[in-house]
Protein backbone atom coordinates (compact mmCIF):
# COMPACT_ATOMS: atom_id res chain seq x y z
CA UNK A 1 0.00 0.00 0.00
CA UNK A 2 1.15 3.56 -0.65
CA UNK A 3 1.16 6.42 1.19
CA UNK A 4 -2.09 7.77 -0.71
CA UNK A 5 -4.01 4.53 -0.38
CA UNK A 6 -2.91 4.43 3.18
CA UNK A 7 -4.17 8.08 4.09
CA UNK A 8 -7.60 7.66 1.88
CA UNK A 9 -8.24 4.11 3.93
CA UNK A 10 -7.26 6.11 7.02
CA UNK A 11 -9.44 9.02 6.19
CA UNK A 12 -12.44 7.10 5.66
CA UNK A 13 -12.16 4.89 8.58
CA UNK A 14 -12.49 8.33 11.11
CA UNK A 15 -16.15 8.58 10.27
CA UNK A 16 -16.71 9.71 14.40
CA UNK A 17 -14.02 11.97 14.50
CA UNK A 18 -14.96 15.40 13.67
CA UNK A 19 -13.64 17.34 10.85
CA UNK A 20 -10.70 18.89 12.47
CA UNK A 21 -9.46 15.95 14.61
CA UNK A 22 -9.38 13.81 11.21
CA UNK A 23 -7.20 15.86 9.64
CA UNK A 24 -4.67 16.42 12.28
CA UNK A 25 -5.18 12.12 12.24
CA UNK A 26 -4.08 12.25 8.88
CA UNK A 27 -1.76 14.75 8.58
CA UNK A 28 0.42 13.31 11.70
CA UNK A 29 0.48 10.06 9.85
CA UNK A 30 1.17 11.61 6.68
CA UNK A 31 4.26 13.95 8.76
CA UNK A 32 5.30 10.22 9.67
CA UNK A 33 5.42 8.72 6.37
CA UNK A 34 7.00 11.41 5.08
CA UNK A 35 9.46 11.56 7.29
CA UNK A 36 10.57 8.12 7.60
CA UNK A 37 10.96 8.31 3.22
CA UNK A 38 13.44 11.05 3.89
CA UNK A 39 15.38 8.74 6.13
CA UNK A 40 15.67 6.90 3.79
CA UNK A 41 13.07 3.56 5.17
CA UNK A 42 10.91 2.34 2.47
CA UNK A 43 7.45 3.63 2.05
CA UNK A 44 5.56 0.47 1.99
CA UNK A 45 7.64 -1.10 4.72
CA UNK A 46 7.01 1.73 7.03
CA UNK A 47 3.30 1.74 6.34
CA UNK A 48 3.12 -1.80 7.00
CA UNK A 49 4.89 -1.16 10.03
CA UNK A 50 2.03 1.37 11.09
CA UNK A 51 -0.40 -1.82 11.26
CA UNK A 52 -3.65 -2.12 10.27
CA UNK A 53 -6.20 0.95 9.59
CA UNK A 54 -8.77 -0.29 11.20
CA UNK A 55 -6.62 -1.16 14.60
CA UNK A 56 -5.11 2.44 14.30
CA UNK A 57 -8.44 3.47 14.72
CA UNK A 58 -9.82 1.03 17.26
CA UNK A 59 -7.13 2.60 19.37
CA UNK A 60 -7.85 6.12 18.67
CA UNK A 61 -11.09 5.11 19.29
CA UNK A 62 -10.31 3.34 22.66
CA UNK A 63 -8.52 6.55 24.12
CA UNK A 64 -11.22 8.90 23.35
CA UNK A 65 -13.19 7.21 25.30
CA UNK A 66 -10.58 7.08 27.84
CA UNK A 67 -10.35 10.64 27.84
CA UNK A 68 -14.23 11.07 28.37
CA UNK A 69 -14.41 8.02 30.97
CA UNK A 70 -11.74 10.48 33.14
CA UNK A 71 -13.79 13.60 32.35
CA UNK A 72 -17.29 11.89 33.33
CA UNK A 73 -14.86 9.84 36.38
CA UNK A 74 -17.21 6.48 35.77
CA UNK A 75 -16.74 3.48 37.43
CA UNK A 76 -14.39 1.62 35.94
CA UNK A 77 -14.38 -1.66 37.68
CA UNK A 78 -17.83 -1.97 37.24
CA UNK A 79 -17.67 -0.86 33.47
CA UNK A 80 -15.03 -3.38 32.55
CA UNK A 81 -17.16 -6.02 33.84
CA UNK A 82 -20.13 -4.98 32.13
CA UNK A 83 -17.98 -4.81 28.59
CA UNK A 84 -16.42 -8.02 28.81
CA UNK A 85 -20.00 -9.32 29.28
CA UNK A 86 -20.92 -7.14 26.44
CA UNK A 87 -18.34 -7.80 23.77
CA UNK A 88 -18.57 -11.66 24.23
CA UNK A 89 -22.74 -11.54 23.72
CA UNK A 90 -21.78 -9.45 20.89
CA UNK A 91 -19.45 -12.15 19.44
CA UNK A 92 -21.89 -14.66 19.95
CA UNK A 93 -24.79 -13.34 17.83
CA UNK A 94 -22.13 -12.14 15.28
CA UNK A 95 -21.82 -15.62 14.46
CA UNK A 96 -24.82 -16.69 14.79
CA UNK A 97 -25.48 -14.22 11.74
CA UNK A 98 -22.65 -15.41 10.51
CA UNK A 99 -23.82 -18.43 9.72
CA UNK A 100 -27.42 -17.25 9.08
CA UNK A 101 -26.26 -14.58 6.20
CA UNK A 102 -24.43 -17.35 4.83
CA UNK A 103 -27.26 -19.92 4.17
CA UNK A 104 -28.77 -17.02 2.80
CA UNK A 105 -26.20 -16.71 0.53
CA UNK A 106 -25.95 -20.63 -0.35
CA UNK A 107 -29.31 -20.66 -1.35
CA UNK A 108 -29.00 -17.72 -2.98
CA UNK A 109 -26.42 -19.10 -5.38
CA UNK A 110 -27.45 -22.65 -5.66
CA UNK A 111 -31.42 -21.23 -6.91
CA UNK A 112 -30.01 -18.78 -8.69
CA UNK A 113 -27.57 -20.94 -10.40
CA UNK A 114 -30.24 -23.82 -10.46
CA UNK A 115 -32.75 -21.48 -12.36
CA UNK A 116 -29.97 -20.13 -14.53
CA UNK A 117 -28.99 -23.99 -15.33
CA UNK A 118 -32.27 -24.83 -15.70
CA UNK A 119 -33.08 -21.86 -18.34
CA UNK A 120 -30.08 -22.63 -20.62
CA UNK A 121 -31.04 -26.23 -20.94
CA UNK A 122 -33.96 -24.67 -22.16
CA UNK A 123 -32.46 -22.12 -24.42
CA UNK A 124 -30.66 -24.47 -25.91
CA UNK A 125 -34.11 -26.88 -26.67
CA UNK A 126 -36.00 -23.63 -27.91
CA UNK A 127 -33.32 -23.01 -30.25
CA UNK A 128 -32.89 -26.43 -31.84
CA UNK A 129 -36.68 -26.83 -32.10
CA UNK A 130 -36.71 -22.83 -33.27
CA UNK A 131 -39.24 -22.35 -30.95
CA UNK A 132 -40.84 -18.57 -31.15
CA UNK A 133 -38.37 -15.86 -29.98
CA UNK A 134 -40.89 -15.23 -27.47
CA UNK A 135 -40.52 -18.32 -25.69
CA UNK A 136 -36.56 -18.09 -26.17
CA UNK A 137 -36.67 -14.48 -24.66
CA UNK A 138 -39.03 -15.42 -21.77
CA UNK A 139 -35.98 -18.25 -20.90
CA UNK A 140 -33.20 -15.63 -21.43
CA UNK A 141 -35.57 -13.68 -18.59
CA UNK A 142 -35.13 -16.76 -16.71
CA UNK A 143 -31.91 -17.14 -17.22
CA UNK A 144 -30.84 -13.30 -16.50
CA UNK A 145 -33.10 -13.39 -12.95
CA UNK A 146 -30.73 -16.44 -12.25
CA UNK A 147 -27.79 -15.39 -12.88
CA UNK A 148 -28.72 -11.79 -10.69
CA UNK A 149 -29.53 -14.01 -7.52
CA UNK A 150 -25.73 -15.81 -8.18
CA UNK A 151 -24.06 -12.24 -8.46
CA UNK A 152 -26.01 -11.05 -5.20
CA UNK A 153 -24.79 -14.34 -3.56
CA UNK A 154 -21.35 -13.97 -4.32
CA UNK A 155 -21.66 -10.07 -3.44
CA UNK A 156 -22.96 -11.86 0.35
CA UNK A 157 -20.02 -14.03 0.83
CA UNK A 158 -17.88 -11.55 -0.10
CA UNK A 159 -18.85 -9.05 2.38
CA UNK A 160 -19.43 -12.06 4.89
CA UNK A 161 -15.58 -12.51 4.10
CA UNK A 162 -14.85 -8.77 4.70
CA UNK A 163 -17.24 -8.12 7.72
CA UNK A 164 -15.97 -11.41 9.39
CA UNK A 165 -11.93 -11.16 8.47
CA UNK A 166 -12.22 -7.96 10.44
CA UNK A 167 -13.99 -9.30 13.06
CA UNK A 168 -11.94 -11.98 13.75
CA UNK A 169 -8.84 -9.89 13.92
CA UNK A 170 -10.55 -7.99 16.18
CA UNK A 171 -11.75 -11.52 18.34
CA UNK A 172 -8.26 -12.15 18.31
CA UNK A 173 -6.88 -8.79 19.47
CA UNK A 174 -9.00 -9.20 22.39
CA UNK A 175 -8.26 -12.97 23.67
CA UNK A 176 -4.70 -11.48 23.39
CA UNK A 177 -5.31 -8.68 25.54
CA UNK A 178 -7.11 -10.96 28.13
CA UNK A 179 -4.79 -13.90 28.16
CA UNK A 180 -1.68 -10.90 28.62
CA UNK A 181 -3.81 -9.78 31.97
CA UNK A 182 -3.95 -13.00 32.97
CA UNK A 183 -0.53 -13.23 32.46
CA UNK A 184 0.68 -10.85 34.53
CA UNK B 1 4.51 -4.57 31.42
CA UNK B 2 1.51 -3.25 32.31
CA UNK B 3 -0.38 -0.79 29.50
CA UNK B 4 -1.10 1.41 31.66
CA UNK B 5 2.18 1.21 33.34
CA UNK B 6 3.68 1.76 30.19
CA UNK B 7 1.44 4.34 28.92
CA UNK B 8 2.32 6.46 32.05
CA UNK B 9 6.73 6.11 31.20
CA UNK B 10 5.76 7.01 28.07
CA UNK B 11 4.08 10.34 28.44
CA UNK B 12 7.42 11.03 30.94
CA UNK B 13 9.52 9.65 28.33
CA UNK B 14 7.81 11.97 25.58
CA UNK B 15 8.48 14.82 27.87
CA UNK B 16 11.47 13.87 29.08
CA UNK B 17 12.82 13.69 24.88
CA UNK B 18 11.49 17.60 24.41
CA UNK B 19 13.43 18.49 27.40
CA UNK B 20 16.17 20.05 25.44
CA UNK B 21 14.56 21.62 22.12
CA UNK B 22 11.22 21.27 20.24
CA UNK B 23 10.54 17.98 18.37
CA UNK B 24 8.43 15.94 15.74
CA UNK B 25 6.62 12.81 15.63
CA UNK B 26 9.07 10.53 13.74
CA UNK B 27 11.82 11.83 15.94
CA UNK B 28 9.94 11.77 19.13
CA UNK B 29 9.17 7.70 18.48
CA UNK B 30 12.88 7.31 17.38
CA UNK B 31 14.53 8.70 20.86
CA UNK B 32 11.46 7.09 23.20
CA UNK B 33 12.21 4.04 21.48
CA UNK B 34 15.99 3.97 22.61
CA UNK B 35 14.56 3.42 25.87
CA UNK B 36 10.84 1.90 25.47
CA UNK B 37 9.43 0.45 22.30
CA UNK B 38 6.56 2.63 21.59
CA UNK B 39 4.20 2.31 17.97
CA UNK B 40 3.56 5.08 15.56
CA UNK B 41 0.11 4.64 16.80
CA UNK B 42 -0.35 5.02 20.28
CA UNK B 43 2.06 7.67 20.31
CA UNK B 44 -0.85 9.71 18.60
CA UNK B 45 -3.05 9.74 21.37
CA UNK B 46 -0.43 10.30 24.22
CA UNK B 47 0.99 13.54 22.10
CA UNK B 48 -2.89 14.40 22.36
CA UNK B 49 -3.66 13.64 25.99
CA UNK B 50 -0.08 15.84 27.21
CA UNK B 51 -1.02 18.55 24.91
CA UNK B 52 -4.90 18.41 26.92
CA UNK B 53 -3.39 18.30 30.34
CA UNK B 54 -1.06 21.47 28.66
CA UNK B 55 2.18 19.88 29.50
CA UNK B 56 3.20 20.67 25.73
CA UNK B 57 2.24 22.75 22.91
CA UNK B 58 2.42 22.63 19.03
CA UNK B 59 3.25 24.45 16.24
CA UNK B 60 3.73 23.90 13.01
CA UNK B 61 7.01 25.12 10.73
CA UNK B 62 8.00 24.35 6.90
CA UNK B 63 10.00 21.63 6.53
CA UNK B 64 11.59 20.57 3.02
CA UNK B 65 7.95 22.62 1.40
CA UNK B 66 5.66 21.19 3.31
CA UNK B 67 4.89 21.47 7.10
CA UNK B 68 6.13 19.33 9.94
CA UNK B 69 3.92 19.85 13.51
CA UNK B 70 6.64 20.49 16.15
CA UNK B 71 6.20 19.74 20.02
CA UNK B 72 7.24 22.64 22.56
CA UNK B 73 7.33 21.11 26.50
CA UNK B 74 5.67 24.05 28.38
CA UNK B 75 6.33 25.04 32.40
CA UNK B 76 3.91 22.65 33.59
CA UNK B 77 6.00 19.89 31.69
CA UNK B 78 8.93 20.49 32.79
CA UNK B 79 7.39 20.32 36.79
CA UNK B 80 6.25 17.19 35.67
CA UNK B 81 9.63 16.28 34.75
CA UNK B 82 11.18 17.74 38.05
CA UNK B 83 8.31 16.06 40.27
CA UNK B 84 9.35 12.45 38.70
CA UNK B 85 12.29 12.84 41.12
CA UNK B 86 10.62 13.21 44.27
CA UNK B 87 8.26 9.97 43.00
CA UNK B 88 11.16 8.23 41.77
CA UNK B 89 12.44 8.26 45.67
CA UNK B 90 8.82 6.84 46.26
CA UNK B 91 9.21 4.59 43.44
CA UNK B 92 12.21 2.64 44.83
CA UNK B 93 11.06 2.05 47.95
CA UNK B 94 7.98 0.44 46.57
CA UNK B 95 9.96 -2.16 44.92
CA UNK B 96 12.53 -2.38 47.34
CA UNK B 97 9.92 -3.83 49.61
CA UNK B 98 8.37 -5.73 46.58
CA UNK B 99 11.55 -7.44 45.31
CA UNK B 100 12.68 -8.42 48.96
Amino acid sequence: MNKYEFLYKLNQSLEHCSNTERQEIVHYYDELIQDAIDSGESEAEFIDKLGSVDKITRTIKKDQDFVTNVKEKKDYQLQKVFSVTVKIIGYFIFFILMIVIGSIGISLVASGGGTLVFAGIRIYEAVIKSLSAATIIMYAGSASIGLGLVLIGFWVFKSLFVQSKNQLEKLMEFIQSKIKKEGQ
Amino acid sequence: MDVQLKKGFVELLVLASLKNQASYGYRIIQDVSEVLEVSESTLYPILKRLELQNYLVTYTEEYNSRLRRYYQITSQGIKKLKDCRQEFEQIKTIYDYILK
